[in-house]
């Protein structure tokens, strides 16, 4: 008997990993629900394989039958959020694709300034979206308690805090189309 | 947690200084010393045992003449540096061991010391060091155990340093469990008789490694203890079958993957989500492709929840892909020489999967 994944995950590197690993566990998701996909090299040049990754998840996603879902999330550095979002969308009308609709299970996370402004922001931390944060250690423990924040401001369960930076709002409403 | 291992002159290993990080992968070819480096951990914790001393004449490294083996090991546990260090030494002519040092140290200072056919006891509650003749071919350190806790302390987590080479063929691993077993084996060939163990010392995680087995292994419903006709307690395992009845079978009865899986969460809930220090050697062997992303994620998330220490070998693409760019150590020996290791160098343009790289040999360009 097959155990097919309901959850595929296109990340940068591991910071991604297990914030979007331990989030999904905390909303219900079992251990092999759960398919992620790395980029090979960690930041940098990730943020490219990224992107192509994205669009070939997003074809098998639109192409399979059963239920899915599709996460993809990558940092916005220097840019903003929009502009990440529009070079994911254009990346699949380059390829003769439909950007993502409003009823597609695909939630595109895109922390500024990076993931580690996300951690600090769900550990209860003041951050701002221009400061790298990334420096800082010890990033295992602020990561499960960030999942578990985040799990707990995902709608339609809870809401997100004054202290909430805006892309990671904006990631909130993008994993509430998830449905779980 | 292990921060720092020594060995030189002890087979391939010539001056190696290794410092494992928190999760690692080690990768590398064939007979690049991989294996190797948990052998040396195995034997340290043989001989830290105090009744045999499994490092001799034929362990040394073979292309060398230097009598003097050495092995240290740094640890830091309750926030305090230990550090061990032991010259076992081989006398060219008569090829007889002996231990001309062997040293712990807490914090910077000797907690015990065996030099120069003397050993020193650093009791607890006294700074003198009482001092007596001893001359011995194996460690000493154990008849400090009751005198000093910080003896005691690092021989305990020693032991708690597991390093696996799962053995998944059939008759190896023992289904009777006539006894409770504290520890597994290397292999877990007593995987039957250490479960038994663990059912009685910790309940609660065996519910959620039940749980995990049960998404790990189609059908499966429980493990559980039966007598045969001469009394001894024998492992079983029930399964669903498609009348919604079940049946048990034998762990003989199993297959390879189905044991090794049963191991590898044995290992996951009972060793890594305690904090120990684990090694394993491929534990991809005889795996399922779809079983290795979650075994894996769900072992890393317990090593930062634990403060556990899990380090890997493997040539698996899967965990390649998923270790090798941010904690892969590649070992390699130039020319069959030493034991040499380097920081997994991952595509810099991101083309490349790090299995894809290793498989066509461009990992060291």
């Amino acid at each position: 008997m097959s155990k097919p994944s309901l959850v595929i995950a296109v990340l940068e590197d591991d910071h991604h990993k297990m914030l979007v690993y331990r989030y999904l566990r905390r909303r219900g998701i079992l251990e092999h629900q759960i398919r992620i996909e790395r980029s090979p090299s960690g930041r940098g040049s990730a943020e490219h394989w990224v992107r192509n990754r994205f669009v070939k998840e997003t074809n098998a996603y639109r192409s399979r039958h059963a239920q899915t879902a599709l996460i993809v999330m990558v940092d916005a550095d220097v840019g903003t959020v929009q502009d990440r979002l529009t070079q994911l969308d254009q990346a699949l009308m380059n390829t003769g694709k439909a950007p993502v609709g409003a009823a597609e299970r695909i939630a595109r996370l895109v922390p500024r300034r990076n993931v580690e402004t996300w951690i600090l922001c769900l550990n209860g931390d003041a951050v701002d979206e221009e400061t790298d944060y990334k420096t800082r250690n010890a990033w295992s423990r602020l990561i499960a308690k960030a999942a578990e924040t985040l799990s707990q401001w995902t709608p339609p369960r809870g809401e997100p805090s004054e202290l909430c930076v805006d892309s990671l709002r904006m990631g909130i409403r993008e994993l509430g189309r998830l449905g779980f | 947690m292990l921060t720092r291992l020594y060995i030189d002159n002890f087979r391939s290993f010539v001056n190696f200084d290794y410092r494992p990080e928190r999760k690692q992968l080690l990768l590398g070819p064939n007979g690049s010393g991989k294996s190797s480096l948990l052998s040396a951990i195995l034997y340290l914790k043989q001989f830290v045992k105090g009744n045999e001393n499994p490092f001799t004449q034929s362990t040394r490294t073979r292309w060398q003449d230097r009598p003097l083996q050495v092995v240290e090991i740094e640890a830091l546990l309750d926030r305090k540096k230990y550090e061990y260090r032991v010259e076992i030494r081989c006398a060219p002519e008569t090829n007889r061991i002996s231990v001309s040092l062997e040293r712990l140290k807490v914090s910077g200072k000797p907690v015990f010391e065996l030099v120069n056919g003397e050993i020193h006891f650093f009791p607890n509650d006294s700074s003198q060091a009482t001092v007596l003749p001893l001359e011995t071919t194996n460690s000493a350190l154990h008849l400090s155990q009751l005198s000093n806790s910080h003896v005691r302390r690092f021989v305990e987590w020693l032991q708690s340093v597991h390093c696996f080479f799962i053995d998944a063929y059939p008759g190896a691993m023992d289904e009777s469990a006539d006894r409770e077993e504290e520890q597994p084996d290397d292999e877990l060939e007593n995987l039957a008789g250490w479960y038994r163990y663990l059912l009685q010392a910790y309940p609660e995680e065996n519910l959620t490694f039940l749980k995990s087995l049960k998404e790990a292994l189609d059908g499966f419903q429980a493990l559980r203890f039966s007598s045969d006709e001469d009394g001894v307690r024998k492992l079983r395992v029930d399964f669903a079958t498609p009348t919604k009845e079940r049946v048990n079978y034998s762990i003989a009865e199993l297959s390879e993957g189905q044991r090794c899986l049963l191991a590898l969460y044995m290992i996951l809930h009972f060793l890594i989500a305690k904090g120990n220090t684990v090694f394993i050697d491929e534990p991809d062997n005889f795996i399922a492709l779809r079983e290795i992303q979650p075994w894996l994620l769900a072992a890393e998330a317990a090593v930062d929840s634990y403060d556990g220490q899990l380090i890997l070998i493997s040539h698996h693409p899967e965990i390649l892909n998923q270790w090798a760019s941010e904690r892969g150590l590649r070992f390699f020996r130039e020319e069959n020489g030493h034991v040499r290791t380097e920081k997994f160098k991952a595509d810099p343009a991101g083309n490349l999967q790090p299995s894809e790289l290793i498989a066509r040999g461009w990992e060291d360009e």
